[in-house]
């Protein structure tokens, strides 16, 4: 169990700035996901918190205490790679019994351990098999059970399952979150899929080029995120952004969309803001809050034309274009519109954002 | 003793224990270089003194052993010129040759081998096995075969030699090369239209040529410095190390000074080669080819 | 006429057959996606069309030739390799040229000049001609990748998960440029990928590929509402579809799905003669989690499961149930906060399900318009 804090850490690499000004508190048995595209530094942050890297400047601490002269071994952290780094000359039952026999505990723990820990991964039946021939999903949960049975303080995971087929990978999802509850322990994400931190993680730390842009619960980075960043990387379809212009008028604020003819948009904002009349903002809604509707329609907020259409089964995507915007919206599968056909949008006042010109989320 | 002064200590016996190890490597250097500088008295002294460094640097030995000059002799004796030059260029020659010999079939057959498994598993290791044993254990059926062929104290012939004995090594160093480029490259220059030749070519040769400037200067080097292959099967027609060793004088015995001046001079070819390679070694050749 | 046609094709390496009996026909200008898991032998498949691969038995036909025996430069079939494959010592604009000058005839170099500008506009890349790829981003280099497959004008194009490495974000934007840039070329393009969306999205029709076998060829919606058998059912869908076994029991007359406590006894009219037919043997039920109904919904439901997790999406939530010692995944709206571990009564439209028999094919499939499930809570579009 650990509790972790990450205090105003740098990581350089010659010139290059992998992390900057990372300051992070994992609260003790959580499950926390390191999010963002390539390169943003998730990867190297979790590095650090294992001890693979040193940072350049600031503080780590497990449970109050400064870890980072603390060498990797006496970290008591357990790891699950990528491309699981199982020994292929063993069997299942050596691969995770490795941990325990190197610190030599007896054959009878070990033993129980073992059972203890295949039962929990439902890999009872496989432990007598040669690591060749597993199949790749089996392979990651020995791989899961290696790094668990040593009872590590902190589980650490990058991108374990993205080599697994898209239907197993979501009960992997299932199994780890429950596998988390039940032992307990701290448990850090690595992943570049916002579905598998969203669908997982309790908190999720957004990182950019090594920066922090959002700390948050699931709920916050999607309903609430903080800047234009976070707001377009969250969500499985895209948010759309369009550049527009902010009034103050008598109904309250306006906005005029840069592309579409600047026409007014009524926003009935509950709050003020300071605005600058004319200045530069995005207005974000997410495709799941649109809808269509006919062009001639009263409450019509964006007129376009239909420029591509994804049906996906459950439901479909229609892209719409206006000028040199392109929106998405979600609709149900038996919205078939043309491709060509004039279509008018509109989207739900209560969850749309604001973004000023730095990006920085003002609703 | 505290901590601290152990770790101390232990650093202090790395650094002697390299030191040792760079004096034993690199005295022959030394010596070779100051001799090549001294005049006879100094390496052939009567009195038992030994010069480190010459006190007296001069070229003669240069100019005897090249025979560009008269040295007036050496201790009043006039001595039978040397003419080292002749042997030099065989050197290169059959050095040269050797090395063109061994790369060309051996980076050929190095391809068939990783690329095409030409060989099945068995035959690629028994190249290899051509080159455990010494060659001097096979010189005399060469000598006669040599003979026999008219190669006999030929340079062509000499060639030959250096190239078949150094063709292994240039299977097995290729070989790791080619393997170490991705498959995928290979075939991607089939499908754009290359034929089998053209792949090797155009595709994969510029990607292993990091492997092939370190084989081409390691194979050059074996075949220079050979002495005991060239005794065997040169016999007017020397080359330089042979002609080194054979540099005698009925006055002064083996002529030190003229033989560290030619050994100076033969240092000098794989030293202008391993310049002339070093913007071929690049390293991270393949980076940015192919995703994980 | 560009069409494909594989007869009969198998392939096998050593104990493993990556390609059984596989016959497909892609016709011409159409936008073909073959999909399945890591390892059903897609990337085989694409090889043996190619020309990298030699199948042991079958032919393979491009407009009507037979290639099977012929070299892979010769076919006038251009491939994006899942691993890129690009030219490391050489620059983007070499890359891009270098099919260009095995071209027969050969262009002058005038020509291949501008050909290599006029593909590295397309897709974005001319500022970066002059690098090489060690020097690029991973998007970039995938552009490169795809410029050099287009830059010669085959008939028959292979992309092999061309966007498999790319970030999520990136990828779902690669999607929308991929479909415009197919209907610009108006070319046969062969799309192999493990990502069910994608496929969906792009296609004019889909082949499920598992375990070297094609399981189903059919348009998108065709497989989502008509899977051939349980595997395609499962490929498809995110999350995957539940699949519970059950058995088909009569009683005085009536028809139902019992296992253990559940029964389910209100069953589709169009269900009861396929199910007839499994009596004694085992059925499979799939309900996919949008039609898994929680709360309200559920009404007098009498079947109740524990919560095992929550997973919130941020426009939808999807909830881990466990029934009789299986996962069951739920698709509800946000907003409601479930807990682990609390009991839910749980109930499944019937309306949307599919029956699969015991060698997993299907038995019953639903009629009619898909739209029938709403998304619980939420109010349909026009």
């Amino acid at each position: 169990m650990a509790q972790i804090e990450l205090d105003r850490i740098d990581k350089l690499f010659g010139n290059v700035e992998a992390v900057v000004d990372l300051s992070l508190d994992i609260p003790d048995g959580s499950f926390v996901a390191l999010l963002g595209p390539s390169g943003c530094g998730k990867t190297t942050t979790m590095n650090m918190i294992a001890g693979l890297e040193v940072p350049s400047r600031g503080e780590i601490r497990m449970n109050g205490a400064s870890v980072v002269d603390v060498p990797i071994g006496k970290r008591n952290v357990g790891f699950v790679f990528q491309n699981y780094a199982i020994f292929t000359k063993l069997t299942a039952y050596e691969n995770i019994a490795y941990g325990l026999r190197v610190r030599k505990m007896p054959a009878a723990e070990v033993d129980a351990a073992v059972h203890r820990v295949a039962k929990l991964l439902d890999i009872e039946p496989l432990l007598d098999r040669g690591a060749r021939g597993l199949s790749v999903n089996d392979l990651q949960k020995v791989a899961i059970g290696r790094s668990m049975i040593v009872n590590p303080d902190v589980f650490l995971l990058d991108e374990p399952f993205s080599n697994l087929d898209a239907g197993f990978r979501a009960f992997m999802r299932t199994e780890l979150k429950r596998l988390q509850r039940e032992l307990g322990q701290t448990m850090i994400y690595v992943t570049h899929d916002q579905l598998e931190a969203m669908s997982m993680a309790e908190h999720i730390a957004i990182l950019d080029r090594g920066r922090l842009q959002q700390w948050g619960t699931p709920e916050e980075v999607f309903d609430s995120p903080s800047n234009l960043f976070v707001a377009g990387f969250v969500g499985s379809i895209p948010m759309n952004l369009i550049d527009v212009g902010l009034e103050h008028s008598g109904r309250g604020l306006v906005a005029r969309a840069v592309d579409g003819g600047h026409q007014p948009i009524a926003l009935s904002a509950e709050r003020r803001f300071a605005t600058t009349n004319g200045g530069s903002y995005k207005l974000g809604f997410r495709p799941e809050h649109a809808r269509l509707v006919s062009p001639e329609d009263d409450a019509v907020d964006l007129r376009g034309t239909v420029s591509l259409l994804e049906e996906l089964g459950p439901r479909s995507i229609v892209h719409v274009g206006i000028d040199n915007l392109s929106l998405r919206v979600v609709v149900l599968p038996s919205v078939r519109p043309a491709i060509g056909e004039r279509v008018g949008v509109t989207f739900e006042r209560t969850k749309f954002h604001l973004f000023d010109d730095s990006g920085l989320a003002l609703i | 003793m505290s901590s601290r002064n152990v770790s101390r200590l232990i650093v202090c016996a790395r650094v002697l224990a390299v030191a040792v190890f760079l004096v034993i490597l690199l005295f022959p250097i030394f010596w070779t270089t100051t001799m090549a500088f001294k005049p006879a008295e100094e390496w052939a002294p009567t009195d038992g003194t030994t010069y480190w460094l010459p006190a007296d640097w001069t070229l003669s030995n240069f100019i005897r052993v090249l025979n560009i000059g008269d040295t007036g002799g050496f201790g009043g004796i006039v001595e039978a010129p040397l003419d080292a030059t002749p042997s030099i260029i065989r050197s290169l020659i059959a050095g040269i040759g050797g090395t063109l010999i061994a790369l060309v079939c051996g980076t050929l057959t190095a391809y068939g081998i990783s690329r095409h498994r030409a060989g099945g598993r068995h035959h690629p290791f028994s190249i290899l096995q051509m080159r455990m044993f010494p060659p001097i254990a096979v010189i005399v059926p060469i000598l006669f075969l040599w003979t026999y062929l008219q190669l006999f104290d030929t340079v062509h012939g000499l060639a030959l030699v250096y190239g078949a004995v150094t063709f292994p090594f240039v299977v097995w160093l290729m070989r790791s090369f080619f393997d170490e480029i991705p498959r995928e490259i290979g075939e991607a220059a089939r499908v754009d239209g290359c034929s089998r030749m053209g792949v090797f070519l155009k595709a994969i040769l510029p990607l292993a040529r990091g492997g092939l400037a370190t084989t081409a200067l390691f194979v050059f080097i074996l075949n220079w410095s050979d002495f005991i292959i060239a005794l065997s099967l040169t016999d007017a027609n020397k080359t330089a190390p042979v002609f080194l060793n054979e540099i005698t004088s009925a006055s002064t015995g083996r002529e030190f000074g003229p033989q560290a001046a030619l050994g100076l001079i033969l240092m000098l070819p794989p030293l202008v080669l391993a310049v002339f390679i070093q913007k071929h070694l690049v390293r991270g050749m393949t980076f940015g080819a192919i995703k994980r | 006429m560009t069409d494909v046609r594989l007869d009969h094709v198998s392939k096998r390496y050593g104990s493993i057959q990556a390609l059984d009996d596989v016959s497909l026909h892609v016709a011409h200008q159409e936008f073909f996606c073959v999909l399945g898991p890591p390892g059903a032998g897609k990337t085989t498949l694409l090889r043996s069309i190619i020309g990298l691969e030699h199948p042991d038995v079958g032919t393979v036909e491009i407009g009507g030739h037979d290639v099977t025996g012929s070299e892979p430069g010769k076919r006038s079939v251009g491939i994006v390799f899942q691993n890129l494959a690009l030219y490391p010592d050489k620059t983007v604009a070499k890359n891009l040229g270098f099919p260009l000058r095995h071209q027969s005839p050969r262009p002058s170099s005038a020509e291949r000049d501008a050909r290599v500008r006029e593909i590295a506009r397309l897709l974005h890349i001319e500022p970066l001609l002059n690098r090489r790829p060690a020097h690029l981003s991973g998007g970039e280099r995938q552009r490169v990748a795809i410029g050099r497959a287009l830059v010669r004008l085959h008939d028959v194009y292979l992309f092999d998960e061309p966007l498999s490495s790319l970030d999520a974000l990136l990828r779902v934007e690669m999607r929308a440029e991929l479909k415009h840039l197919q209907r610009n070329l108006e070319k046969t393009l062969i799309y192999v990928t493990h990502d069910h969306v994608e496929a969906m999205s792009l296609a004019d029709r889909i082949c499920v590929l598992a375990g070297g076998r094609v399981q189903q060829v059919a348009s998108p919606l065709e497989i989502y509402r008509r899977p051939a058998n349980k595997l395609v059912a499962w490929t498809i869908g995110s999350p995957p579809i539940n699949l519970i076994e059950m058995n088909v029991v009569e009683n005085d007359g009536r028809l139902s799905l019992n296992r253990a406590d559940i029964r389910i006894g209100s069953l589709q009219d169009g269900m009861l003669d396929p199910l007839r037919a499994l009596m004694g043997s085992g059925a499979t039920l799939g309900v996919r989690p949008e039609a898994v109904m929680l709360d309200r919904d559920a009404g007098g439901s009498r079947l109740s499961c524990r919560v095992i997790a929550v997973e919130p999406l941020g426009s939808e939530t999807i909830v881990d149930l466990e029934l009789h010692g299986q996962v069951i995944k739920a698709l509800t709206p946000p907003g409601v906060a479930y807990r682990p571990d609390e009991r839910l009564p749980v109930a499944f439209d019937l309306g949307t399900a599919h029956i699969f028999g015991g060698d997993g094919a299907t038995v019953y499939s639903p009629d009619g318009d898909q739209s029938l499930v709403l998304h619980v809570g939420s109010a349909p579009n026009e």
